[in-house]
């Protein structure tokens, strides 16, 4: 069962500046309403991962990596490959994450950058079959949280298609009624750059990539995920309260100008220009 | 009576969300939201309008325990300063030893499960009660303890006021006509201090009747026809 | 694999033989279960959903408690029969979602701050599934919250909404849900103008979203209207019963 959950109790003081800042147009950390944190990429950083991306958005540090396997395909798509998203929310990263079955919060995650990436058509699953109905490339994309301070949907979407880009798959030969491994690999390609955005509300105020404090003094979150030709892909809104259907469209127009920005940002080092 | 539409006899019924005033003319009483100069309803229930405030009477709810209250317990489970009393509230109540009316108990654990055993009915007082603690009972005061005989019947907490009627008129109705006397808490517990299976039947259907209709006009005329077996 | 489903007839019409815009059939009733504080029962389509409520009550054990306000937990489940393939009992990564997304969306509703350190248990246990089970789950929780006569800021309707073919459409069946490009459930509270629920999967420009969005008003205030007419029926009498 989904059961309310336990915010940390924010001191009064320090959600009336939270308030104030907004009121003037600006946030406690220095940022303008509509300003992400500094963002950097380190490509590649476990080796024995087909593909990985270190992220870190302001202090949250988001791992990602790709491990590829050979898998029987779902019945139902006997010519694609699998793609599946697991996230872990590492209890060395913050206190409220704990040790356990994952929570509905990780499951949610996952669920999310899952559908960003693959409703996006990021990567072409059908280029991922080796033997029609037997045997496709299996891709995990494992996301580790490993420092928590907000917005973990936007920070793992970007570790996700970086890790993405940099994945190697081993090729495979066919032997007979069997496949082998072989010694070459080729680059997984990518066809889209969805990027997450993701508004933190209070009252009929909102912020982009809200810190955790941020996080926990709104009345809730909205993620959309925009893919390069400005197409929406993935849209949620997380926690209780009401969000205007005006604000709701307001939100759309942002995404696609941030969007446009935050992709130049989180895919430097893979885009080709 | 007269024979008119009983649909135009009904009270309208307000359900949540649904504006029923603005505060042009009233002031926003029980079960009621305001946003910016408008009312609306927060329960299913009906409008009523005392002076200028404007409340909606459930028609549905639990029991919310008030200092002062009269309620019927039943005792949970006995601890060593007191019981533990489920009183139909979300909360369960707590009798303290000390609000026990007898002045001499020794305090040995299994004494006090032996003066109040799990499942014991109990008239009480709210004594004490806020949103953020347990609300406690006393059973120091005229005619409240434990109660041995009788029938225990339910109605639902917010209809407890119609059973009563305006200066207990309904209930005086219900007694005189079935010559039994009632105890009605207001935690939508009801002792009904007969056993006699006719009587019991006859005061359960009147329940059900306030239960069912108690927003529609001309109750205590129908109970009381339903009691003295007359049609209305 | 390789036959095209084609989502539309000649005539323009949907394959359930709908206008774009056009709900499924819609049957809700309230209070039907005897046990439960608060009950409803939707039929939407070939949906069949119950929910129940129960509480509020003390949250036990404490530390799950609030002080200041109730807290919900909430539980969307499938029967395993619900669906072509049977399911499997235990709850799903979606389910779990969904349960969370569900709580969510009715955290918003209820005055949670009247009662303080209780718990809402509520319920949703759908049937049988033919697209749309969250919105149409929703839609009959609220209603079950409003039996159970716990304060609510006003209710709220849900709908799903997305793209076919091209086309922005109301209501997705199961099919359209299965082979379209796009859903987008929305839950609408038309007392405070308010979003409570709101996901989207699939691809829409911002201007298919705008269009589906204003479909989703319009069909939300809809089946809120069919909610107020089930409430009401549910606490009217007519002494025809006699």
């Amino acid at each position: 069962m989904s059961i309310t959950e336990q915010r940390p109790i924010i001191s009064k003081l320090e959600k009336q500046e939270l308030f104030r800042f907004l009121a003037e147009g600006r946030r406690v950390d220095g940022r303008s309403l509509l300003q992400y944190r500094n963002l950097s990429v380190q490509l590649g950083y476990i080796e024995k991962a087909e593909g990985s991306a270190l992220v870190e958005l302001g202090n949250t540090k988001v791992l990602a990596a790709v491990k590829v396997g050979v898998a029987l395909p779902f019945a139902d798509t006997p010519n694609e490959g699998i793609l599946i998203v697991n996230a872990e929310l590492v209890p060395l990263a913050s206190p409220v994450f704990e040790p356990g079955p994952p929570s509905e919060e990780s499951i949610s995650l996952a669920r999310y950058v899952d559908r960003s990436i693959r409703e996006s058509k990021t990567i072409d699953l059908s280029s991922l079959c080796i033997v029609p109905g037997r045997s496709v490339y299996s891709l995990y994309i494992d996301l580790y949280i490993l420092d928590y301070d907000g917005n973990l949907i936007d920070a793992s979407v970007i570790a996700s298609v970086n890790a993405l880009s940099t994945t190697m798959l081993p090729k495979y030969s066919l032997e007979g009624q069997n496949i082998k491994k072989l010694d070459e690999y080729f680059k997984l390609e990518l066809k889209d750059y969805p990027v997450s955005l993701t508004y933190a509300f209070f009252g009929d105020k909102y912020v982009v990539d809200p810190c955790l404090n941020e996080e926990y003094a709104s009345d809730f979150t909205v993620s959309m995920t925009v893919k390069s030709d400005d197409r929406f892909c993935a849209i949620q809104k997380n926690g209780g309260g009401m969000l205007s259907p005006r604000s709701f469209l307001d939100l759309l127009e942002k995404s696609i100008t941030l969007g446009k920005e935050l992709r130049r940002v989180a895919y430097s080092q893979i885009v080709k220009k | 009576m007269s024979q008119g539409n009983e649909q135009q006899r009904q009270r309208p019924i307000v359900v949540p969300g649904e504006p029923v005033g603005d505060s042009k003319f009233y002031i926003p009483g029980m079960n009621t939201l305001k946003i910016s100069d408008r009312f609306f309803a927060t329960t299913v229930g009906i409008i009523r309008v005392d002076g200028k405030r404007l409340d909606v009477i459930s028609l549905k709810s639990f029991y919310q325990p008030r200092i002062g209250d009269l309620v019927i317990g039943i005792v949970k489970e006995p601890s060593i300063a007191g019981w533990t009393v489920d009183i139909n509230s979300p909360f369960l109540a707590f009798l303290p030893l000390s609000e026990y009316p007898e002045k001499r108990i020794r305090l040995s654990r299994d004494n006090i499960g032996r003066i109040l055993e799990s499942g014991a009915v109990i008239t009480g007082f709210i004594k004490d009660a806020s949103i953020f603690s347990s609300p406690v009972i006393t059973l120091k005061g005229k005619g409240l303890g434990v109660v041995s005989s009788g029938t225990l019947l339910n109605i639902t907490a917010s209809k407890v006021p119609r059973l009563i009627g305006k200066k207990g008129s309904m209930l005086s109705v219900i007694e005189r006509a079935t010559g039994v006397r009632l105890t009605v808490g207001q935690n939508g517990r009801i002792i009904v201090h007969s056993e006699d299976s006719n009587i019991i039947a006859k005061i359960r259907n009147v329940i059900e009747m306030v239960e069912r209709e108690s927003h529609i006009y001309g109750l205590t005329e129908r109970v009381e026809a339903l009691l003295l077996g007359r049609k209305s | 694999m390789g036959e095209k489903i084609s989502l539309f007839k000649e005539d323009g019409r949907r394959t359930d033989g709908r206008a774009l815009d056009e709900l499924r059939p819609i049957k809700i009733k309230v209070g039907v279960l005897s046990n439960a504080q608060g009950s409803a029962y939707i039929e939407q389509g070939k949906n069949k959903i119950l929910a129940a409520v129960y509480g509020p009550k003390e949250a036990l054990p404490k530390h799950i408690s609030l002080p200041d306000r109730c807290i919900l937990r909430c539980r969307y489940h499938m029967a395993p029969f619900s669906t072509p393939e049977r399911k499997n009992p235990a709850p799903s990564r979606r389910e779990i979602e969904l349960s969370m997304i569900l709580r969510n969306a009715l955290e918003s509703l209820v005055m949670t701050s009247l009662f303080p350190r209780t718990v809402i248990d509520i319920f949703i246990e759908v049937l049988q599934a033919d697209g749309g089970t969250r919105c149409a789950g929703l839609t009959a929780a609220v209603l079950a919250l409003a039996d159970a006569g716990i304060p609510l800021k006003g209710l709220a309707a849900a709908c799903a909404v997305g793209k076919a073919e091209g086309k922005v459409i109301v209501d997705l069946n199961d099919l359209e849900d299965k082979y379209g490009e796009a859903d987008m459930p929305i839950a609408y509270n038309p007392t405070l103008d308010g979003i409570t629920l709101l996901q989207m999967d699939g691809i829409m420009s911002k201007e298919e979203i705008e269009q589906a969005l204003s479909l989703a008003i319009t069909a939300t205030q809809k089946i809120h209207k069919m909610q107020v007419d089930a409430l009401k029926e549910r606490f009217s009498f007519s002494r025809r019963e006699v």
